[in-house]
């Protein structure tokens, strides 16, 4: 891409990464768009925490822009252009998919419609990014920047790269009754088995199953090596953001201590795998 | 810190020391978190939920009485259509249901009545629950 664009050129190109864009919010937030717990959260969701949900979302999508931005951002202005632009599309799709199927006739108050919008607008957000990023990844202009892919990732970036798949992960699922529900049936073995079975899950994803993509640790190192440095760092991360969605749409308010660990464990085993796969992926 | 390439990334031998400290502090996270599980484990006892009802408040509304409580359940089982009822000795009633109390938490709810609750005979109790 080192080429310049003008003219008409300049401008296909930036519709084409729109287009992208909403394609990925698309293709990430209809799941949540057509989640009835996501209508009423809509409704009770405290206004505060959301209003911080929508905040944070802001310097996740400026840093995720900056690593994986679609047109090679090199610089932090690009970054914050390229974030707003995906937010943006994310707010656009949400209103207007849940136009589409009449959700905002329920109780058209300025604050409820606002809401309802908000919620959705982040994990589109993230979904419009990811879209105008990984869907032109395989586009003609992308294969010949492939060569020079192989920068060394930072510690710090993988970590961040582990939340975000966490993350939207746990802003899927967080909002459903099941998650909950789950907690609420299964015994604390049960619990137990999870945590294991996460922490598992998470290191087979990227060190054992040969994904493209995945990773191997250095030579002469031994398995708890990697182990120690990205997996439970990454388990950890996973799990403290399951408890923050879980916060954020109120499934922790009154219930005790245990509970709520249990709940966030529930959670954590998708919030891990969409943690270990963002690694692979992103 | 990690190498990237077609193939899959090589992850490079010297990790620096923030790694060591990042993984040793999510290790002592991840322990404490199986020691929590493993004693909650331990006292873990398949008892039906159980339940306890204290009115916090009650104050008169327009044409009526409301009476705010909190039911708890002191149980390590949770239980999912927890219904209350209110009776006052005149023989009016009032329930409500919650969708579910968690083991060993508290929901906060309210009744209404017609008669004054404070002149006695306010009963507050769980009539039926069912498993999650």
């Amino acid at each position: 891409m080192g080429e310049t664009w003008t003219g008409d050129d300049e401008t296909r190109h930036f519709l084409v990464g729109l287009a992208r864009g909403l394609a990925g919010a698309l293709l990430f937030a209809l799941p949540m768009l057509m989640t009835m717990e996501m209508w009423s959260l809509g409704l009770y969701v405290e206004r505060s925490r959301l209003f911080l949900l929508c905040l944070l979302a802001l310097p996740l999508l400026v840093v995720l822009a900056r690593l994986i931005g679609f047109e090679n951002v090199t610089s932090w202005p690009a970054a914050v252009r390229d974030a707003l632009i995906a937010y943006g599309l994310g707010i656009l799709l949400g209103a207007a998919v849940l136009l589409l199927f009449g959700i905002l006739d329920d109780q058209p108050t300025a604050d409820t419609i606002a809401a309802k919008v908000a919620l959705q607008s982040v994990p589109a957000g993230i979904g419009a990014l990811l879209g105008r990023s990984q869907l032109g990844r395989h586009s003609e202009e992308r294969d010949a920047e492939d060569g020079d892919d192989g920068g060394e990732t930072g510690y710090v970036h993988e970590l961040f790269m582990m939340m975000t798949g966490a993350l939207f992960f746990s802003l899927n699922m967080a909002p459903t009754e099941e998650m909950v529900l789950i907690a609420y049936k299964i015994t604390p073995f049960h619990t137990l088995l999870a945590v294991i079975v996460s922490v598992a899950l998470m290191h087979g994803f990227v060190y054992a199953l040969h994904f493209r993509g995945s990773h191997r640790p250095a030579e002469g190192r031994a398995w708890w090596d990697p182990f120690l440095r990205f997996t439970l760092p990454g388990y950890v991360i996973a799990l403290s953001v399951s408890l923050y969605a879980l916060w954020t749409f109120g499934r922790l308010d009154h219930t005790g201590f245990s509970p709520a660990v249990t709940a966030a464990v529930v959670l954590g085993l998708p919030a891990a795998v969409g943690a270990a796969s963002a690694r692979l992926v992103l | 810190m990690t190498r990237s390439s077609r193939s899959g990334s090589v992850e490079s031998a010297e990790a620096h020391w923030v790694e060591w400290l990042a993984g040793g502090v999510s290790a002592l996270l991840v322990a404490a978190l199986l020691g929590w599980l493993a004693w909650d484990a331990l006292q873990y006892r398949q008892d039906p939920p159980a339940f306890t009802v204290d009115v916090v408040s009650v104050t008169p509304e327009s044409g009526g009485w409301r009476v705010a409580f909190e039911v708890r359940n002191t149980a390590s089982t949770a239980a999912a259509g927890v219904e209350v009822r209110g009776t006052l000795s005149g023989g009016e009633s009032a329930d409500v249901t919650f969708d579910y109390v968690a083991a060993r938490s508290g929901e906060k709810g309210a009744l209404f009545f017609r008669g004054d609750p404070r002149a006695g005979g306010l009963a507050l109790a769980v009539a039926g629950y069912a498993d999650p």
